[in-house]
């Protein structure tokens, strides 16, 4: 490990120390046996015409087909370069949400991921979804030679969040996914995987604010009250 | 939301909200929704490897549209940093409104 990646795991957000890596992140598992297990746990008999319809579809609350999704991409990513053939052929899978891991995990091996296959998705691909995180992955390439292929896209977009991701991806030009986010997936220790319970010391963490700015949540142990919301992105 | 940020300064409460997105994403988000970045005066901490979201259990829980993101949810944490309260949205927007959580910590203090 050189000592530049070593700064960057340091500085990573991370609220934990190193777990046994192998066993945390379900690397004894092969690429292929992790998108089987993704298989398996991932159930959208949920996912209804009528919840496709509803501004956001929510999973049920029992529901632990999330848990199986991060461990897999996890997984996935920890493989590194390894895990991009079998990702390369999942994007071409029969299942629907497996496409969509594939290209979603695809966004987080940025440097390991054949260009072709990410953008031969907008010219085969029949989900919006699975489009969306291709361009998405196509943007965490940090890879500015992409943005001509991207704003041919755009002008043929008709979905307005893949429209939306395109120009994101446009827009993030030349920063590409940061290998500090990668290391903290990767490092991340899976035993805390929903662990927040009322009654219970509530789980610390450290994030950086929008700003920059690192902020712990212990830090407020002893002083005040927090109010933790969750959001995603405007709600 | 301003209105709700003096109710709980009134109550000596910290809000922070966990976004699970990049950096550069949420600014996008910000300034799509016309929310000028100096105008949040509460925390808002990225997560984008969804390790936090993962911890409390929101990650990949909300399909918004064709993206997989976090569950909307809320969480009051004393003190004494235990976690007394928790609201795990079941429908889009199924938030506690600002009073139901200004009572709550105002239930914490007693």
């Amino acid at each position: 490990m050189s000592l530049y990646r070593v700064l960057l795991v340091a500085s990573v957000v991370s609220c934990v120390a190193s777990p046994t890596f192998a066993q945390q992140t379900g690397i004894e598992k092969s690429p292929g046996e992790l998108l089987t297990t993704f298989q398996r746990g991932w159930d959208e008999s949920t996912w209804t015409p009528e919840s496709r319809r509803r501004a956001g579809y929510m999973r049920p609350l029992n529901d632990a087909g999330w848990k199986i999704r991060f461990r897999v991409l996890q997984g996935l990513v920890a493989h590194g370069r390894n895990a991009v053939p079998d990702l390369a052929e999942a994007l071409k899978s029969d299942d629907v949400p497996t496409r969509i891991l594939a290209a979603q995990t695809l966004g987080y091996l940025a440097q390991h991921v054949p260009i072709d296959d990410l953008k031969s998705v907008f010219s085969s691909e029949s989900s919006a979804s699975v489009r969306l995180y291709a361009a998405d992955a196509l943007g965490m390439q940090g890879n500015t030679s992409l943005s001509d292929f991207l704003s041919g896209q755009l002008k043929v977009a008709k979905n307005g969040d893949v429209r939306r991701h395109l120009s994101y991806a446009i827009e993030r030009g030349s920063h590409g996914i940061e290998p500090a986010i990668v290391e903290s997936l990767k490092n991340w220790d899976a035993g805390l995987m929903d662990s927040a319970r009322v009654g219970k010391p509530a789980p610390d963490f450290e994030l950086k604010t929008v700003a920059g700015k690192r902020v712990r949540l212990s830090d407020f142990g002893g002083k005040q009250p927090v109010v933790l919301i969750f959001i995603y992105g405007d709600t | 939301m301003r209105e709700t940020l003096e109710e709980f300064s009134e109550v000596d409460a910290q809000v922070i909200a966990v976004d699970p997105h990049e950096s550069w994403s949420a600014k996008a988000l910000l300034k799509d929704s016309g929310f000028p970045k100096d105008s949040v005066n509460f925390p808002l901490l990225m997560d984008p490897a969804l390790t936090v979201s993962a911890t409390y259990g929101v990650a990949f829980q909300m399909r918004i549209h064709t993206e997989w993101s976090n569950r909307p949810t809320t969480f009051v944490i004393d003190r004494a940093g235990v976690l007394r309260y928790e609201r795990r949205a079941e429908t889009f927007n199924d938030r506690p409104s600002p009073s139901q959580i200004v009572k709550i910590l105002q239930s914490l203090e007693k």
